[in-house]
């Protein structure tokens, strides 16, 4: 039984590995305490992936533990800005520099800074559209609706036109 | 799959591996570690509030007041009650982290909702015994020596406030409760 924990882990880990890394990056500011985080995942995929029966698929499960561990995170840690709902939110957190905002990194830094402002489900959301997951697979991760999790993407897409020259086609969840 | 919006985030921490399984279990063993020591410092502290009770328990038996004597102990017995209420509450968080986030959320709310909702049970009920009888006891012994109107006065403030403190905690904690019902409703609406 053992062995085939470790074989499912170590599959999850040559597959996802770098998801998680960026999911607790994006939910977690500090360096030290994003990598604590990550850790964490690891030990609770670990010891869940013991219950794993094939019913969903390794990917739905690997990150269903990810981003409930990373919502427990949140939900522990020391208490910082009010989380907005998205759908409450008009632009994105604030940049000085508007020369800057054409450039790519600093757009994720600002969609990072709207995650960790956002309700656990709708940052969820937004980090599994990031990754390129479809709507399909989103709602069966997170166990919204298609078209809860569309009308999710819609706003964030809106965000970003507002303030992006961002191409239509990109990401659009199936 | 579809492409993703972002390829540069994508292409970050493309050299994360997950954790060796071996520091799992070295992890979990100082994780069991720092439970065990929580554990203990709880019941450490439980210890103090329970140790002045039970040690004026004892002492009133000693000297032959047995009213103070069961006033005490009911109230070192609401301490024990509650030590175990918090030590079962505890140990009965379920770890499911692979149910669906809408799931696991609502779990989590459900289960602080309820803790939080049933305080008066729980949490300050244990200790409503002990301190009716130890008020009562103080009160018919002073009443004793220097009458009830003396006795219903010298009383008033130590029962006024801790039917206060003991208001103030069943109102608080049904005001979070209110807080983690409004989060819980929104749940269900995300359809």
């Amino acid at each position: 039984m053992e062995h085939e924990v470790e074989q499912l882990y170590r599959e999850a880990g040559r597959q996802f590995a770098p998801a998680i890394a960026r999911l607790a990056r994006a939910f977690e500011r500090d360096a030290e305490k994003a990598r604590d985080l990550e850790q964490e995942i690891h030990c609770a995929l670990w010891t869940s992936l013991a219950r794993f029966r094939g019913e969903c698929s390794l990917k739905t499960w690997v990150y269903r533990v990810a981003h409930n561990v990373a919502a427990d995170h949140v939900a522990k840690a020391v208490r910082g800005p009010a989380r907005v709902p998205l759908e409450e939110i008009e632009e994105l957190p604030g940049s000085t520099d508007p020369e800057a905002e054409a450039a790519e990194r600093l757009v994720l830094q600002r969609i990072a800074q709207l995650v960790r402002r956002l309700p656990a489900l709708d940052a969820q959301v937004i980090v599994l559209w990031l990754e390129g997951e479809r709507a399909r697979d989103i709602a069966e991760i997170t166990g919204l609706s298609e078209g809860a999790v569309n009308v999710r993407v819609h706003r964030v897409k809106t965000l970003l036109a507002g303030h992006f020259d961002q191409p239509e086609q990109e990401g659009a969840p199936a | 799959m579809t492409q993703p919006p972002f390829p540069l985030w994508t292409e970050e921490a493309q050299g994360a591996a997950f954790t060796d399984p071996a520091e799992i279990a070295r992890r979990a063993d100082a994780f069991e570690r720092s439970i065990r020591r929580r554990n203990l410092i709880e019941y450490a502290a439980g210890g103090i509030v329970l140790f002045p009770a039970a040690l004026a328990a004892g002492a009133a038996a000693l000297i032959g007041e047995y009213a103070f004597a069961f006033a005490l102990g009911a109230l070192a017995a609401g301490i024990i009650v509650v030590l175990r209420n918090l030590a079962r509450r505890a140990a009965n968080l379920e770890q499911r982290p692979e149910e669906p986030c809408v799931e696991h959320l609502e779990r989590q709310y459900r289960r602080q909702y309820e803790a939080l909702r049933s305080v008066p049970t729980w949490y300050v009920g244990p200790f409503v015994p002990g301190f009716v009888l130890l008020y009562g006891t103080v009160a018919w012994k002073t009443a004793g020596a220097l009458g009830w109107r003396a006795a219903m006065e010298g009383m008033a403030v130590p029962v006024l406030a801790t039917l206060a403190v003991g208001i103030a905690v069943v109102a608080l904690n049904r005001w979070a409760a209110r807080r983690i019902k409004r989060k819980l409703d929104a749940l269900g609406k995300l359809d």
